[in-house]
């Protein structure tokens, strides 16, 4: 099984034997109307207070400005009329064994289930179908009465649950891609674990069923009730090919008293991707939430997930990297809110950027007075790897509290010579020398996630330092 | 004490706010079916106009991100509010309102 | 003033005004002016013609024997017509601050003109002293620092008698030659019910070095712009700041560590302590262009907030166009170190006597080197006593 290097997107075509769009089961016309609105919520069947939350989101779409900071050039470039809101793909899974990404692959012999593999390989199936990891995966969950959905399904089975959290935490009038997305969302994840459940195995996106794995406006909602705990992994190390040019997805965290999530994304969009997303949780006392999110593709990600602290003792944890390559701005960070006092939180964050790319972090600490005994620490470094990559750092801190100890450091720089010396007298070539250094940059990031995904990072990594690209 | 009438009662129409200025402070005069109530007109989440927003369901709405509050008790009741805003007593005599706004803290 | 001057003075007075009138106010959106709001200096009830008062200044008759000018921009000798026709008839500061400095540029009195020769080092400081007295005032102040030269300049902002609120606008250009070394100290003690808007834009030359010092303390709104520009390999400088706020003060002061040029470098220090409800948010740039290789800059900021109802907002921002740098930020929000208060109480200090010695030790990066301290220590003391 050889591992797919980073292609350009004709190559995707080709290689990977995706399906044209043409044999999708329904696409709406191109644009976004309110007739576009109201047939994805028909056709999904949902109940009036949804199709009544779409229209209004469709509206704050509309009375918005586009923003004014960050890459406006891009940003101001994308043409939303040339673009479909709503696509049911027939099919959304690989014809073969090789299209599965390794780190999937991984999971399934993980999972007990190397079956798969090896009925494929006997020719018994010609196709690899996720369905029966998903099968495997919600035995378990069953046992523990935990729910794990696409958002569609979600709100199918459970109305009431998700009409109770639905939007409380991004509503639509958050931002403009906010109100796009709740418009037209579709697919997702929808989890909700009860109280004191300890989710074991994490759940990964990959293998929800019966949605658009690679959907434009997902939308995921994840409530971890009191003293449970559950690790989801959203995306994978694969390139992910996509045709629709706008991803505009929105994740909405809660996690209760003593609750813990995780959240995990790597993404690795193909360049032709405009992926911006908002995601925010909310923490409540004594709960602990993480963000563990790396991006890799795409040609211009604007994403920075957010904690609010809103109840005594509750953490956050965010770990971001990033890895800007030739013609992409990777433009992400994270925003702790303190409003709550005993609590604390640390932000990591670890950029590269190479043959031209744009890495910048954006950041907001903010502390309100009630929030006494609040500790901070903000830590971003970036690394420049030529003289044409650019780096930005804006971080923002709003403190009005008196008794809190914040502190934010970053620092830019390059790879030293020295270093590289040192690893190319012991036989390394350049190119490995900082490759190592590069592994070593991202090690903060790539130790928190599950091995399996951990070495394909890092070999991913190896293939961008060797100049494998298109 | 604040004692200077700061609006009419007929110059907000019910379930409708209105921003004034008193003493220097900003604040927002809500109309909630019929019965007058005055919170600070800058939403605790960013600083936005709050009495530029609706008035939903008792709730005064921000227009920048679309956070709530309650304008009885000053609750935020939507996110990306978490802190309550400040609210004032009010007086209403005939058509004119009056509100306090206190000096100092 | 000779013939000359006075036409191309006018020109550009007049323009100015026009400018003024024609220019919008800055909208809250406009990013700079985000955190203060613009109607703190609306000027409604300016009207052209308007004085100013100017600035008082004596010159060390030493440093005149060395050759050194400092004059009103309108009295300066005749050799520096073209130099000064040139400073009024660009503008110093970015379009945003375009309507305060097209007021400040028509209704300027006199304004301040330092020229230092080549090679001249003064022992004494050069002290410039804005006295604020009309509703109105337009510090002006255009200081040419020669190769090699050395000196020290104190440039003051207080207020001197007025019983009206002082509206200030303030615009100031200072370059450096090559080899030259100045120490810059700009003081702000206003009253407290005072709106002071301050630039200086600094142009370091090669291998020139540029120490400022700033210590804001004044005013109900204070906004200020300090722009140094190292356009040329080998300048170099050192920015250090203090900010002290009671009652409801509120200062916005932006730093801009601007690296266009090889192998420059920039290190800055800014430290603000805020009590009752004052506020203050420090924004600084460092931003280093593709040219500017070898470049190092760094950038501090630390608050202390001594009540719960003060806040201290912090954006140390980068901006890097090129690898071979190194650039570092930080910034800290925390009270005053709980261990040293400790020590000092333990040996008989009041906690306001601890308090005060911690200040004074956090704010001595500037203090301890100005040569005209006794207006910021007496206000210091004062808010503290």
């Amino acid at each position: 099984m050889t591992t797919k290097p980073l292609i350009d997107k004709d190559d995707y075509q080709t290689k990977y034997g995706f399906h044209d769009p043409e044999k999708y089961l329904f696409k709406a016309d191109k644009g976004l109307t309110r007739d576009v609105v109201i047939d994805i919520s028909k056709r999904k069947s949902e109940p009036q207070w949804m199709l009544d939350f779409r229209l209004k989101a469709y509206d704050i779409y509309l009375s918005k400005p586009m923003p004014t900071w960050g890459n406006t050039q891009l940003l101001n470039a994308i043409n939303f009329d040339d673009i479909y809101y709503y696509l049911k793909p027939s099919k959304n899974t690989a014809d073969n064994w090789d299209q599965v990404p390794t780190d999937i692959k991984n999971t399934f012999t993980k999972l007990g289930i190397p079956q798969a593999e090896q009925k494929f390989l006997a020719g018994v199936t010609a196709q690899y179908d996720s369905e029966a990891v998903y099968h495997q995966i919600n035995k378990e969950l069953e046992k523990q009465g935990v729910i794990f959905l696409d958002m569609d399904a979600g709100l199918r089975e459970f109305p009431d649950l998700v009409r109770e959290y639905f939007g409380t935490v991004i509503p639509a009038m958050d931002n403009k891609f906010a109100a796009l997305n709740s418009a037209v969302w579709s697919g997702g994840s929808f989890v909700y674990v009860p109280k004191n459940a300890k989710v074991a195995l994490p759940l990964q996106a990959y293998f929800r069923i019966n949605a658009e794995k690679a959907g434009q406006f997902e939308r995921t909602l994840i409530i971890a009730d009191e003293g449970s705990s559950v690790h989801y992994i959203e995306g994978c190390t694969a390139p992910t090919w996509s045709a629709d040019a706008l991803h505009s997805a929105v994740v909405e965290l809660i996690a209760k008293k003593s609750a813990h999530i995780r959240y995990t994304t790597i993404q690795n969009w193909a360049n032709n991707v405009y992926n911006l997303v908002t995601k925010r949780a909310v923490a409540h006392e004594d709960a602990f939430v993480e963000w563990v999110d790396g991006n890799l593709g795409s040609k211009i990600t604007m994403k920075f997930p957010g904690v609010v602290l809103a109840g005594r003792g509750a953490r956050a944890e965010i770990l971001s990297c990033a890895f800007a390559g030739k013609g992409q701005h990777q433009d992400t960070g994270a925003k702790l809110v303190f409003a709550a006092p005993n609590t604390s939180g640390t932000i990591v964050s670890k950029s590269i950027s190479k043959d031209g790319g744009r890495a910048s972090y954006r950041g907001l600490v903010k502390v309100y007075p009630n929030a006494t005994d609040v500790k901070v620490n903000v830590r971003c470094d970036a690394l420049l790897l030529d003289e044409k990559s650019r780096s930005d750092t804006y971080p923002t801190m709003e403190i009005n509290s008196e008794r809190v100890n914040i502190g934010h450091e970053a620092s830019v720089y390059k790879i030293g010579e020295e270093q590289l010396f040192y690893l190319q007298s012991r036989g390394l070539s350049e190119s490995e020398a900082t490759t190592m250094i590069v592994n070593g940059f991202f090690e903060a990031f790539t130790k928190e996630l599950p091995l399996e995904y951990a070495v394909e990072l890092n070999r991913l990594i190896q293939l961008e330092m060797e100049g494998a690209v298109g | 004490m604040t004692a200077a009438a700061v609006a009419k009662v007929s110059d907000i129409p019910p379930g409708k706010m209105r921003p004034v200025e008193v003493d220097g402070l900003r604040v927002a005069l809500c109309n909630v079916d019929g019965k007058i109530y005055a919170i600070e007109d800058v939403c605790t989440h960013d600083d936005g106009p709050l009495g530029e927003g609706q008035l939903v369901d008792g709730q005064a709405e921000c227009p920048r991100h679309g956070a709530r509050f309650d304008v009885k008790s000053g609750q935020a009741t939507r996110m990306p509010a978490i802190m309550p805003v400040r609210t004032f007593p009010v007086r209403v005599e005939g058509d004119s309102i009056y509100v306090e706004v206190g000096h100092g803290d | 003033m000779t013939a000359t001057q006075e036409l191309s003075s006018r020109e550009a007075r007049r323009g100015a005004w026009k400018t003024f009138q024609q220019t919008l106010e800055p909208a809250r959106t406009v990013e700079t002016w985000r955190r203060v709001s613009f109607s703190a200096w609306r000027m409604d009830a300016l009207t052209d013609g308007q004085s100013s008062s100017g600035f008082k200044a004596a010159l060390d008759p030493e440093a005149a024997k060395l050759g050194v000018i400092l004059s009103s921009i309108d009295e300066a000798p005749a050799r520096f017509s073209e130099v000064i026709r040139a400073h009024l008839s660009s503008w110093i500061a970015s379009p945003d601050f375009r309507k305060l400095e097209a007021a400040n540029l028509s209704q300027f009195r006199g304004g301040a003109f330092l020229y230092i020769p080549k090679g001249a080092r003064l022992e004494k400081p050069v002290r410039i002293s804005f006295a604020h007295r009309d509703a109105y005032e337009f510090p002006r102040l255009f200081a040419v620092i020669e190769d090699g030269a050395e000196a020290s300049i104190v440039e003051e902002h207080f207020q001197d008698g007025a019983s009206a609120k002082v509206s200030s606008v303030a615009f100031s250009h200072v370059t450096l030659g090559r080899g030259a070394k100045a120490r810059w100290f700009y003081q702000q003690t206003l009253p407290g019910d005072a709106s002071h808007f301050w630039h200086q834009r600094a142009e370091v030359g090669q291998d020139a070095l540029l120490q400022h010092y700033s210590a804001i303390l004044g005013g109900s709104v204070h906004k200020s712009e300090l722009d140094v520009r190292l356009s040329a390999p080998g300048a170099r400088s050192e920015l250090k700041g203090v900010v002290f706020g009671e009652k409801s003060q509120a200062f916005d002061p932006h730093t801009n560590q601007d690296h266009r040029a090889p192998k420059t470098s920039s290190d800055l220090l800014y430290r603000t302590a805020l009590k009752d409800k004052a506020r203050a948010i420090f924004t600084g740039l460092i931003r280093v262009e593709k040219d500017a290789k070898g470049t190092e800059a760094y950038q501090q900021n630390n608050n202390v907030l001594l009540s719960n109802a003060a806040r201290a907002d912090s954006t140390p921002v980068l901006e890097i166009l090129t690898d071979d740098v190194r650039c570092k930020h930080g910034a800290t929000v925390g009270p005053l170190s709980a261990d040293e208060r400790f020590y000092l109480e333990s040996r008989g200090l009041s906690p306001e006597e601890a308090t005060k010695v911690l200040l004074m030790g956090l704010f001595d990066h500037v203090l301890g080197q100005t040569p005209v301290p006794e207006r910021v220590v007496a206000e210091i003391e004062r808010r503290l006593a």
